[in-house]
């Protein structure tokens, strides 16, 4: 399988604080990947500079092959994304947010109109459709965004922490979501805490620590690199291999 | 009481109250120039109140008057802290849960409280005491009466912020409908005498003995050189009252009756605290169903932006502020008798004044509350690759519609029936929302380039409108030929036709910059 994102010696800092540290990590096409990790690990600042939030100190992204520093639009048509501190336009609708994120993505209006309604019944949002964003619980909040993301069918989905403050019947549909696009071909990349959803979902998924890259697979793998037993849950591997890495890091230091 | 804990609220309570402007140099120069801005003006006021003084010394005014106008300045300032207790006792959502949740008594919350106060005046009071000071300096008056002045002034002070928190405590413990019908009758008592500095009453600040009374007695008897000592020692008097009504309240429990109140700091950035201010206007806002709604039809993409971005300023309620705004200056305008006052004589329209002064705070609004409450939404488009030129493009064009339509309708009606130069007010306004949206979106957009998230939003506000103001001034000065010159038809197009080129000139110079800024915004 041929990788859709791929993050060469990432490196950026802010504000005097290193957030990566030469993050190296390939996602493929047709997999569910999840990104781990401890507060302050650089997840979210990953995320960010694929999708173009925030630039690069140093390093190469490549998204379906395109180097984004080289052509930092064009591999936007790919891509949906939805933040982790979700801020969205309060003063707009549900309809009218979802036309605007149609709109500036160029995609033409009948395709907005059949992905808008498609979504809105699918999330079960049909009663809001008129309703402010303001008004929406923090779980309508996310489908909304999830839906603007989905909008113009991107091949990839880029979402940080997708299953907060969402119900389970709505994490339901997310999974569904995720397992049919992976289906058809598209990639999910998400960032997320909850390790136990992360073993469920995911094909692979990268552990990082302080902004580096300490091991990536699939369960088994990363089961089989930190020593681990047969039936150890991902929660323990990553408690494991992070505090491993914190002690060897701290012995490095002294 | 124990003092260190005192201070050590004190400080955080200061350090919450300034917040961002801590976290940057930057944001003390701000304030510095902020400050000073004013001492052109205060200098100005100093002549003017200077020369009122010097003209009572040489017996050409009647003391009584001052004495009069002067106790129902300070009558304004006791009424204000009468009414600002009618509220209770209001605090932060920090204070009450991690502030009340610790082993601290209210009295020591109390006295941090005051000291933080005192921080508070002596900062934003400062051009008043740059006015005291200058004008005690021009009327050359010796040490000792100086130092009587000074002192009155504090004592009145400070018994003023004493009572303003003593009535608090008295409204959280016992609030009820008599409560609150004394406070306001108390408030109506006070500013009773004001009436007769307009119309003949027997009742005048000058022969009663109101606390503000006192002070402007001291004040105005030491300014003519008296003794005012039963005035000064009624002023200890009320102070060492206050005092005692604090001491005797401080002691009650109040911390389960206080009312939990939004963090409202001039230097407060956070975009959640003034997101949830503006929840309440949105939701009304909407309810009133103005007819600007988006949907699928938009000719283009610039076009469904500039109404989205109409839709926001709608919403928001910086169209009603506008609108408010424009229609309170027509007001002042008309009711204030200013008609007979034509605006093609020798002085310009008091009209055309109002309009040059005030239609440079509408940018500042938009593009502050653009910053603050917009620019996090970026996210959206900057994933999806859309062109960030574009969307300030369409921001802009947003503010320039606003900016200019809604003072047109109100005001051209106003000065068509005045009979004032139409072309001067469309010189002022289109010139002021030309470039002040253009200066002011440049700003905010300087600042978000710069991850100065952290700038509190008036002093980046503050310096936009000073740079506006200054590339104006041209403007300003075209405005001026027909008092210059025989106002004509030629005079009119041709101050129309620079004042647009000029503008036109200046914007496009600050869109080119936020071009060259907006597609490095890190959010």
């Amino acid at each position: 399988m041929a990788p859709v994102i791929e993050l060469i010696n990432l490196w950026k800092s802010y504000n005097g604080f290193q957030a990566l540290r030469g993050l190296n990590l390939e996602v493929n096409s047709g997999e569910i990947f999840g990104l781990l990790g401890p507060n302050g690990a650089g997840k979210t600042t990953t995320l960010k500079i694929i999708v173009g939030l925030l630039k690069m100190d140093k390093g190469v992204v490549r998204i379906k092959g395109i180097d984004i520093n080289e052509n930092p639009y064009e591999y936007k048509r790919f891509i949906g994304y939805v933040p982790e501190s979700l801020s969205l336009p309060e003063y707009l609708t549900l309809e009218e947010f979802l036309i605007y994120s149609g709109k500036i993505r160029g995609i033409p209006r009948d395709q907005i109109r059949e992905r808008m309604n498609y979504y809105i019944r699918l999330f079960e949002l049909e009663e809001k459709r008129r309703a402010l964003l303001l008004s929406l619980s923090r779980g309508m909040r996310q489908k909304a965004a999830l839906t603007s993301a989905l909008i113009h069918d991107p091949e990839i989905l880029i979402l940080d922490e997708p299953f907060i403050g969402i119900d389970p019947a709505g994490q339901r549909v997310i999974k569904d979501i995720f397992t049919e696009r992976v289906k058809m071909g598209g990639s999910v990349f998400i960032s997320t805490h909850l390790l136990d959803t992360a073993e469920r979902i995911c094909d692979r998924v990268a552990i990082i620590y302080r902004g580096q890259n300490i091991a990536s697979g699939n369960i088994e793998s990363l089961r089989r690199l930190s020593k681990s037993g047969e039936d150890a849950t991902l929660e323990e591997v990553f408690l494991k291999l992070t505090e491993e890495t914190r002690e060897h890091l701290s012995r490095e230091g002294s | 009481m124990r003092l260190g804990m005192i201070l050590s609220l004190y400080a955080l309570k200061v350090k919450v109250f300034f917040g961002a402007i801590r976290a940057s140099k930057a944001n003390i120069i701000l304030l510095a120039v902020y400050i000073f801005s004013f001492l052109p003006g205060t200098i100005g006021l100093s002549f003017t109140v200077t020369s009122a003084l010097s003209s009572l010394r040489q017996g050409g005014a009647d003391a009584e008057l001052f004495v009069d106008i002067l106790s129902a300045a300070a009558s304004v300032i006791i009424v204000a802290a009468i009414l600002f207790s009618l509220r209770g006792v209001t605090v932060f959502e920090y204070e009450q849960n991690i502030v009340f949740t610790s082993p601290l008594r209210p009295s020591e919350f109390l006295a941090a409280s005051l000291l933080v106060n005192l921080t508070y005046l002596l900062i934003f009071a400062f051009p008043l005491f740059m006015l005291c000071a200058l004008i005690v300096s021009l009327l050359s008056l010796p040490p000792p009466q100086a130092a009587v002045i000074l002192i009155s002034s504090i004592l009145f002070a400070l018994s003023a912020i004493l009572l303003k928190t003593s009535l608090s405590l008295v409204k959280a413990l016992y609030g009820g409908v008599w409560i609150n019908a004394l406070m306001l009758i108390s408030a109506f008592i006070l500013m009773f005498p004001a009436t007769s500095i307009f119309m003949p009453l027997p009742i005048k600040y000058s022969i009663l003995p109101y606390p503000s009374s006192l002070l402007a007695r001291t004040l105005i008897y030491v300014i003519l050189n008296g003794i005012p000592l039963i005035d000064l020692l009624g002023l200890v008097l009320f102070f060492l009252a206050s005092l005692a009504f604090f001491s005797i309240m401080s002691k009650r429990n109040f911390f389960p009756f206080t009312t939990q109140v939004p963090l409202v700091s001039p230097f407060d950035a956070s975009a959640r605290t003034q997101a949830f201010k503006m929840e309440s206007n949105i939701r009304f806002f909407y309810r009133m169903r103005i007819p600007i709604r988006l949907n699928l039809e938009s000719e283009s993409l610039l076009s469904f932006l500039v109404k989205k971005e109409v839709a926001r300023l709608a919403r928001e309620g910086s169209l009603f502020t506008i609108t408010l705004m424009y229609a309170v200056i027509s007001l002042i305008f008309i009711a204030g008798g200013f008609r007979q006052m034509d605006g093609a004589g020798s002085i310009p329209s008091p009209l055309l004044i109002l309009l040059g002064t005030y239609s440079i705070i509408i940018p500042v609004m938009l593009a502050s509350n653009w910053r603050i409450l917009e620019a996090k939404n970026l996210w959206l488009p900057i994933s999806s690759g859309a062109d960030l030129r574009l969307i300030a493009r369409a921001t802009f064009y947003g503010f320039v519609i606003v900016s200019i339509t809604i003072p047109l309708a109100i005001i051209l009606p106003v000065s068509i029936a005045l009979k004032i130069n139409i072309i001067q007010a469309l010189v002022i306004l289109i010139s002021t929302s030309l470039i002040g949206c253009s200066v002011n979106l440049y700003f905010a957009v300087k600042f978000l380039r710069g991850r100065r998230t952290g700038s509190p939003s008036f002093l980046i506000g503050w310096l936009s409108m000073l740079i506006t103001s200054l590339l104006l001034l041209p403007v300003y000065i075209l405005a001026m030929l027909p008092y210059i010159f025989s106002p004509s038809i030629a005079l009119d197009i041709a101050m129309l036709l620079g004042s647009s080129a000029y503008s036109a000139f200046i914007t496009k110079i600050f869109l080119n910059l936020i071009n060259s800024n907006i597609l490095f915004i890190e959010v």
